[in-house]
């Protein structure tokens, strides 16, 4: 870059810089099939209330006062009803929100623990390193379906003790990997550079090198989503999800519970199952996307 | 082995920790956890005799080491429900879970590292342009929905496997053995082992086919063909052999995941296992079954990551054997 | 008759850029029992070439024209089954890097076995005898024949890949830089080794190298390469002293003498041609400070030269000039292209 080049430009061409490792994945055709899918359930999350035909939680019932219980798809009903007589499509709607909030809540709170911890045990090493790292192998000796279900299941069936129970454990990974690219960025030139004129050093770390390692804390975070919406979907049909909120892990609990699968009432537990795969599926492939820019050997 | 001895120290302080965080989230839980114990009929003196038979009139630190101590040997005290010693229903339900988590890991090993093979050799090709997404649909599939759907389909509709449990009711058997080896348990056995068994092969699969593809780009893999070896030799006993290695090691660290992460499969399939075990010790508030099934399982995943790193080194030649100059 | 003679051979590599003439004009023949060595910079195609003699090419690579003929036999013609008899039995190779040439999962002592067992034929309880042999032959102690690949240092590792292309008593072994990784004394001890088993089996090596120092310490014969042309082939003394072409001039002059100091080094400015679209005329002419109009113009064939000795140069006429000229530094100097 010149030097003539003026103070703003210059922050925009930081910014642009900065932003391209995180937007370059997304011409891979597997992320960007991935990113599709976000945007299509976003948009759905968003716009639940116009969408949905009922209240999800209502009990219906016909004009002359009968339950409206485990009808087939119909035109009043795109997915039936359940045995309690609920409107099956509008639950599914409705749960697009708890999954993509689980989800995308989770996936920042791990990557962002996940990174600081790498940041801080690569960049400083020393006792801090020692500390954090033997944090992580106590985090991955600790079996990660179960420790969630003692969170909700003890401290009370709520959302946030799920996420902090998988915040609690999942950021091990993130951080050993994060760790392992800071020990080789800090010692390149331009940070080294940076050390000998002087820059402080939170500075070096969060101008100089988190920059670089900002795309690994995007595939980590990618991931992350899929095991967040995965595991708040088991708790929640094991039983442990909050009691007021409609979820697909709770639709199929629901489903399971009332001998959906002995009936063979396809259009009840099909659809909630179907929904958390695109949206992991999702992950999976945006995450792709970065391991290809990353990884470029992984390619062919 | 000084590295050998410190990574099994290693594995002692986390299984202590663990440990110790278990500790904390069973005495520190709102409400005393005899509570769900204590019949509302209980006097006063019932129920001290009551928490002193749970040594919860020490004090924390006592109770603390008391813990500490029966848990080496074993020791989690009785079920509040079943009113029987924790460790009894533990290893009666032991031999269910690992049955079911090997026989699972075993299928979908043996086949997922055939086809990660199959695949890095017909890379390029259409195949691989169905099978990559494919396996990443069913890797990203929650695995009791899995079993939702196979066992709608299998169990109720066609019929052709038992709906639940791991033997039919009122089957007696002479001995445990006599028991996992009858037909009546296997056909139990077959749905809920391959819905994990479909769960789980992505991982082996994606992870093979990636080293294959590394190690056939390998120059020892060049210097094979140039020696003029069969397509076959090259393939088994060079390119396979490489890339296992890290396979291997998963397949270990696998195990020690799946003994928890069965909890769901377990209870879609009414498994009488030790993760449905936890699943209704915690609904039902029995603390001691939850803690030792919980412990347990830490227990096997710790082992088996240390299992995993000895692997890896028993497997890896440039590992065990130091340079010699 | 030699065992090794190379007509016309010429290469592509199909690549998502456009096809890369990596070989053009092949041509050179290997004596028996001779070390020939074939010289050149880092992607002039002597590797591709030294490859396809083996027939174990990149994916993308394919012989588009000409004959190898192996003993007689021309191995572009032959069917794969033909060509993989040959294969380690007739010729061995002997790679750049040792580390990842051996496969590290094995002991050195079963990669041996598995050739004799596999393409030798060797009974079991012969196999043992000959591991030993093979090792006292390259100057290892046979006792560590059942470490790994990587408990050996780099020159030691050299010498097993050695004693595993020998294992078959091949008629001819060819070399990919086998000393490139080396140190310099480690070096000279391998190409000792090299040099002194060829005389003792009369095996004929083809050394492919980039470095011309090594060329006059082991070889007999060398084959000069430039932007996938041979362009130079003759006795080593022959070629080195009285050089031909340009290029064989600049490359002595760009080398130490394994013996001597490292002075007065001379590069040859500019760099080789897109070999995706080469240059018409000679393809050195770029960079040649003797070029004429018309060397910019036609490509210069291989001329006999006498004394057995070849070169693809227009300013034949003018060799004397030209070397006089060539070991003045200024000659080579940017500026005066």
């Amino acid at each position: 870059m010149r030097d003539a080049v003026e103070p703003v430009q210059r922050q925009r061409t930081r910014f642009v810089a900065a932003i391209a490792p995180i937007l370059a994945p997304l011409r891979d055709p597997f992320a960007a099939t991935g990113v599709t899918i976000y945007i299509v359930f976003v948009l759905i999350a968003i716009f639940a209330l116009s969408l949905v035909s009922h209240d999800p939680l209502e009990i219906l019932f016909n004009d002359d006062g009968r339950l409206v219980a485990g009808e087939g798809p119909s035109r009043q009903h795109l997915l039936g009803t359940t045995t309690l007589g609920r409107d099956i499509f509008s639950q599914l709607v409705i749960g697009t929100r708890a999954a993509l909030y689980v989800g995308l809540t989770a996936a920042v709170v791990v990557a962002l623990i996940g990174t600081v911890v790498g940041l801080v045990s690569g960049y400083f090493g020393g006792w801090p390193d020692a500390v954090l790292m033997r944090l992580a192998d106590v985090a991955l000796g600790i079996p990660f379906l179960p420790f969630v279900i003692l969170m909700a299941g003890f401290r009370g069936p709520r959302t946030s003790n799920i996420i902090l129970g998988i915040a609690l454990l999942l950021w091990p990974n993130t951080a050993r990997v994060i760790r392992a690219q800071v020990l080789s960025v800090r010692e390149r030139a331009f940070v080294e550079a940076a050390r000998v004129t002087g820059a402080s050093t939170w500075r070096i770390l969060f101008v100089h090198v988190a920059p670089n390692i900002l795309p690994l804390s995007f595939l980590y975070g990618s991931i992350a989503v899929g095991w967040a919406i995965l595991t708040e979907a088991s708790i929640a049909f094991l039983g442990f999800g909050p009691s007021n909120q409609v979820s697909w892990g709770s639709m199929l609990q629901d489903a399971y519970a009332s001998q959906a699968l002995s009936r063979g009432d396809y259009h009840w537990f099909v659809p909630p199952g179907l929904c958390i795969v695109l949206v992991v599926v999702a992950g999976f492939f945006v995450s792709r996307g970065y391991e290809t820019i990353l990884f470029p050997k992984l390619k062919d | 082995m000084l590295s050998l001895l410190s990574r099994f120290l290693q594995m002692l302080f986390v299984l202590w920790v663990v440990a110790t965080i278990l500790f904390f989230l069973f005495r520190l839980m709102p409400g005393d956890p005899t509570v769900a114990y204590i019949d509302t009929n209980f006097n006063e003196e019932q129920v001290r005799q009551l928490k002193k038979s749970f040594g919860l009139d020490q004090p924390l630190h006592v109770q603390y080491v008391l813990y500490l101590g029966n848990l080496a040997v074993g020791e989690f005290g009785n079920s509040f429900h079943q009113k029987q010693p924790v460790l009894k229903i533990l290893l009666s339900v032991l031999p269910n879970t690992i049955i079911l988590t090997l026989s699972s890991l075993i299928i979908a090993y043996a086949f997922g590292s055939l086809a990660g093979a199959w695949l890095a050799w017909r890379r390029g090709t259409w195949i691989e342009g169905v099978m990559i997404p494919l396996v990443l649909t069913l890797r990203a599939a929650p695995e009791f929905w899995l079993g939702m759907v196979l066992l709608s389909i299998f169990g109720f509709q066609l019929g052709w496997f038992p709906s639940g449990g791991a033997n039919s009711a009122g089957a007696l058997y002479t001995s445990e053995w006599q028991r996992i080896t009858s037909a009546d348990f296997l056909r139990h056995l077959v749905l809920p082992a391959a819905t994990l068994a479909l769960y789980l092969q992505g991982l082996p699969l994606l992870l093979m086919r990636s080293n294959m593809l590394d190690v056939m780009s390998e120059d020892f893999i060049t210097m094979a063909r140039m020696k003029g070896l069969s397509t076959r030799a090259i393939v088994l006993r060079h390119a396979a052999r490489n890339a296992l290695l890290p396979v291997a090691t998963a397949f270990a660290l696998g195990f020690g995941a799946s003994i928890g992460g069965n909890v769901v499969i377990e209870t879609v399939f009414s498994w009488p296992g030790l993760g449905r075990l936890l699943v209704s010790a915690v609904a039902a508030s029995d603390y001691p079954i939850a803690q030792g099934a919980f412990f347990i399982i830490s227990v096997v995943l710790v082992v088996m990551n240390f299992v995993a790193d000895l692997l890896y080194s028993a497997l890896d030649p440039r590992v065990s054997h130091a340079r010699r100059g | 008759m030699s065992i090794l003679a190379l007509n016309g051979l010429r290469i592509d590599y199909a690549t998502a850029i456009g096809t890369v003439s990596a070989v053009d004009r092949g041509t050179f023949v290997v004596p028996r029992s001779e070390i020939v060595g074939l010289v050149g910079e880092s992607g002039c195609g002597k590797t591709t070439l030294a490859r396809a003699i083996t027939g174990v090419m990149a994916r993308n690579a394919h012989v588009i024209d000409g004959e190898i003929i192996f003993d007689g036999r021309d191995l572009v013609a032959a069917t794969p089954a033909e060509r993989r008899d040959v294969l380690w039995r007739q010729i061995a190779f002997v790679p750049q890097s040792a580390m990842n040439a051996l496969d590290p999962v094995y002991r050195v002592s079963t990669q041996i076995r598995e050739v004799l067992i596999d393409r030798g034929r060797y009974r079991r309880a012969n196999v043992p005898a000959r591991i030993d042999a093979l090792f006292r032959m390259v100057g290892l102690d046979p006792g560590r024949q059942h470490d790994y690949p990587h408990q050996f240092s780099g020159g030691m590792r050299q010498r097993v890949s050695i004693a595993l292309a020998l294992a078959l008593n091949p008629k001819l072994l060819i070399a990919d830089e086998p000393v490139t990784a080396l140190d310099v004394i480690v070096q000279r001890q391998v190409l000792d080794t090299l040099r002194d088993l060829q005389k003792r089996l009369a095996i004929s090596i083809l050394l492919v190298t980039h470095d011309i120092s090594v060329v006059a310490y082991v070889c007999n014969r060398v084959v000069v390469m430039y932007a996938g042309q041979v362009v130079e082939q003759g006795p080593v003394a022959e070629v080195l002293e009285q050089p031909f072409h340009p290029y064989t001039m600049g490359l002595t002059n760009a080398f130490p003498d394994l013996a001597r100091a490292r002075d007065q080094l001379v590069p040859i400015p500019g760099s080789p041609p897109d070999l995706r679209n080469p240059p018409p005329g000679c393809r050195f002419a770029p960079r040649c400070p003797f070029a004429i109009d018309r060397c910019r113009a036609e490509d210069p064939q291989l001329i006999d030269v006498g004394n057995g000795h070849q070169a693809s140069c227009w300013r034949s006429d003018a060799v004397v000039e030209m070397r006089s000229k060539a070991k003045e530094a200024a000659t080579w100097s940017p500026s005066s292209l």
